[in-house]
């Protein structure tokens, strides 16, 4: 009896715990996207080694967003990270052309590798003049291969594709993905 | 990897304990804390690399041979004034690195002669850590030796047709030939950055 209204109460008041996987080449801004969230400040960063776990609460959810390390080497061992993962948010480096192959090809096998995940693109640093758009970049990483939707807000099916604005560092882009999520 | 050579610390702040991390389009080997200042510099002045966690592609090892930290002193630092006193703290260090990288306050052009002929009187030879790093490097020395194999043949050849000239005049040239090769290989290098031309 204890136990049904415990979860009753937990199901009305308590919180919803989501776990996030966050990837990207290295330099894209996830560390700085992770305290962002965190602590709604830029923090000074190091190439990140191992991976930093935050819990960040939005609403009644609470984000368990996982941020790993990515030097090419150690990009295999993505799709260990954070067991039981409800999505996947790929930062890309939106000034960085060169790579964007790369992202792209990164991208696509971790889609392989995980079949049940939400995937989020974040194109970061949209402050930068030569930022690439979020257009370009949905097709250059080949998003539209993936599924429908091309933007936040037209993305909507199972495995949702969408390709989200950000500056970790100057405006509040990230708090949009809470809403994708 | 070519930190022994090299100069065996970061070329910032010169810490304890070894450089894991390079900028390769600079060419200098740095520690992890600069590696978050050459970072935030952005790509189109400072790309970072893992020296034993990233895979390196042989343009950006031939980059790190060509440059290395004596060398990168010798042009970013040129105008360092005699009493200058390395910063130890973080924000400090940003300073120094955007100054020295971003503004280039102590970079000498005229540098650029002056290494380049003694990086032809002895050429650079990277002590090299991790295995796909070695194979790299090794790949790019049997393409060197090639190109090399190739230049001497035709110097072989060359010699022939015009009537004969002196045995000294012969090592003469081939010498100026050798040195006006090095020059070209690493001013004219295509993925040299442009600020080295």
């Amino acid at each position: 009896m204890g136990n049904i209204f415990a979860n009753l109460f937990k199901g009305l008041f308590g919180k919803k715990e989501m776990r996030i996987l966050m990837v990207g080449l290295d330099r894209a801004g996830k560390t700085t996207i992770l305290y962002k969230l965190k602590l709604n400040e830029v923090v000074e960063t190091m190439p990140t080694i191992g991976f930093n776990v935050e819990t960040v609460e939005y609403k009644n959810i609470s984000f368990v967003v996982w941020d790993v390390h990515s030097q090419n080497k150690s990009r295999v061992f993505w799709s260990q990270y954070c067991p039981g993962r409800h999505g996947l948010i790929f930062v890309v480096d939106s000034t960085d052309q060169e790579r964007m192959e790369e992202a792209r090809q990164e991208m696509m096998r971790m889609m392989t590798e995980l079949k049940d995940v939400v995937l989020l693109v974040l194109a970061n640093k949209q402050d930068l003049p030569n930022a690439m758009s979020t257009a370009e970049i949905t097709d250059k990483l080949g998003l539209h291969s993936l599924g429908r939707g091309q933007t936040r807000d037209d993305a909507d099916d199972d495995r949702a594709q969408g390709c989200c604005p950000a500056s970790a560092c100057k405006q509040a882009g990230p708090p949009q993905c809470h809403e994708h999520s | 990897m070519a930190s022994a050579h090299h100069g065996s610390s970061c070329i910032e702040r010169m810490p304890p304990g070894g450089p894991r991390w390079a900028s390769w389009n600079i060419g200098v080997f740095i520690c992890i804390r600069c590696a978050g200042i050459h970072r935030n510099l952005g790509v189109h002045i400072s790309r970072v690399k893992s020296v034993n966690l990233d895979q390196w592609t042989p343009e950006q090892i031939q980059c790190m041979q060509d440059m290395g930290n004596t060398k990168a002193r010798l042009l970013y630092e040129a105008n360092l004034p005699e009493n200058f006193r390395r910063p130890q703290t973080d924000q400090a260090v940003e300073f120094f690195i955007r100054d020295k990288y971003e503004k280039k306050k102590y970079y000498d052009k005229n540098a650029i002669a002056v290494t380049n002929i003694s990086s032809s009187d002895a050429p650079l030879q990277p002590l090299v850590a991790s295995p796909s790093l070695q194979a790299a490097v090794e790949k790019s020395k049997l393409e060197k030796e090639k190109e090399k194999k190739k230049e001497e043949k035709k110097r072989e050849k060359e010699p022939e047709k015009p009537a004969k000239p002196l045995t000294t005049e012969k090592s003469l040239h081939s010498k100026s030939y050798k040195q006006a090769f090095s020059k070209l290989r690493c001013t004219k290098h295509p993925k040299t950055p442009q600020f080295f031309m």
